[in-house]
């Protein structure tokens, strides 16, 4: 993949919540959220001219059980989440993989859904979703990672989210550190590295 | 609560009162739509089938009114009550749009919507439903993208 890192920019935050780093495209503008329960990275990507959703690339921090949250594993996390999402309509499972992000364990996943667009309009189409998480537990925190557009916008930009993904680092760890462990994001989806073959299970519908 | 500021002069006109003021009785019934309907009231909110810009129903500050598509006359009470909650919280918030205020309004449509659908179905309110089903932040992340300007606060 070749990547014109010029045209990127660093994001670094002062807010202690926003320990980590990694390069955005220049164009996507990144807002730091912090509120009651979690913290949150939102950056909204281009869009096509006849689409009604976009993208975004998110990188949320929500502590675990033991920092006060509701999970204490991913895996509790993630079944929360996927137990919810699962009632849009046209809801499917694409994959699921174990692995390493960031020199933590990781578990990858990409979801799609419909909705009819723009909500609450008179001539809303129904619009596919892709949703790709990554999440992380370190310490007392899930780090989820979502890159999530309409299909075209998904597949337009995927270059951009794994170059995001891929330099993104905790502040406390060294290049080196960072270095050591690829990202668990893979060239193209959905050829996920799949790492523990009982996680790709049959389809959710 | 029905349409406000003029008086009916005919027959149609008689018949939009009518569907509004049963979608208004029906958002009353509601626990969370009760204390919006008293807001619509209290503030003399003008509510009226009109002419919209593909929305189904938008409310208009200057103005203080929430026009309803005169493409929904057919649409059940149960769906028009849903997005009267999710306009008058517009009205009930009364400063300049944000996420967190989409987030309420959206919220109270889907649960104005949850409490009076039973076995009816509507594809915008069941959709709505379902993303307010999602934790608060994921809800808000669908509409941080869908309404790109919006400032958070």
């Amino acid at each position: 993949m070749v990547v014109e890192t010029n045209s990127y920019a660093l994001f670094t935050s002062s807010s202690p919540k926003f320990d980590f780093s990694f390069l955005y495209p220049q164009d996507w503008k990144p807002r730091e959220i912090e509120a009651k329960g979690y913290a949150e990275v939102f950056l909204q990507g281009p869009r096509s001219a006849d689409s009604k959703y976009g993208l975004f690339f998110a990188i949320r921090v929500v502590p675990t059980k033991a920092e006060g949250g509701k999970h204490g594993t991913a895996d509790q996390f993630i079944d929360d989440y996927l137990n919810r999402v699962k009632k849009f309509a046209n809801f499917k499972q694409l994959s699921k993989a174990r692995g390493e992000f960031a020199a933590s364990e990781a578990v990858e996943f990409v979801i799609s859904y419909s909705m009819p667009l723009p909500l609450n309009t008179l001539n809303a189409d129904e619009t596919t979703i892709l949703e790709r998480r990554i999440v992380v537990k370190r310490g007392s925190f899930f780090y989820v990672l979502i890159y999530s557009g309409t299909e075209n916008d998904y597949h337009a930009s995927l270059s951009s989210f794994e170059y995001m993904a891929q330099t993104f680092q905790f502040s406390a760890d060294s290049v080196e550190e960072a270095r050591a462990f690829r990202p668990l994001v893979t060239p193209a989806s959905p050829l996920i590295v799949r790492e523990k073959g009982e996680d790709y299970g049959p389809q959710i519908s | 609560m029905g349409e406000q500021g003029t008086a009916p002069k005919n027959m149609d006109e008689i018949d939009e009162v009518t569907k509004i003021t049963k979608a208004g009785n029906r958002l009353a019934s509601t626990k969370v739509g009760n204390p919006i309907a008293g807001t619509l009231e209290g503030k003399g909110t003008r509510i009226y089938f009109g002419e919209t810009e593909d929305a189904i129903a938008q409310f208009d500050p200057e103005e203080n009114e929430i026009v309803i598509s005169n493409e929904c006359h057919e649409v059940s009470p149960n769906v028009l009550a849903a997005h009267l909650a999710h306009e008058g919280t517009h009205v009930q918030w009364d400063q300049p749009n944000s996420i967190e205020q989409e987030y309420h309004a959206f919220k109270a449509q889907a649960e104005v919507w949850k409490e009076l659908k039973r076995d009816e179905a509507d594809e915008q309110c069941d959709t709505v439903a379902t993303i307010m089903d999602l934790a608060e932040e994921d809800a808000k992340q669908i509409i941080r993208n869908l309404y790109r300007d919006l400032p958070e606060y």
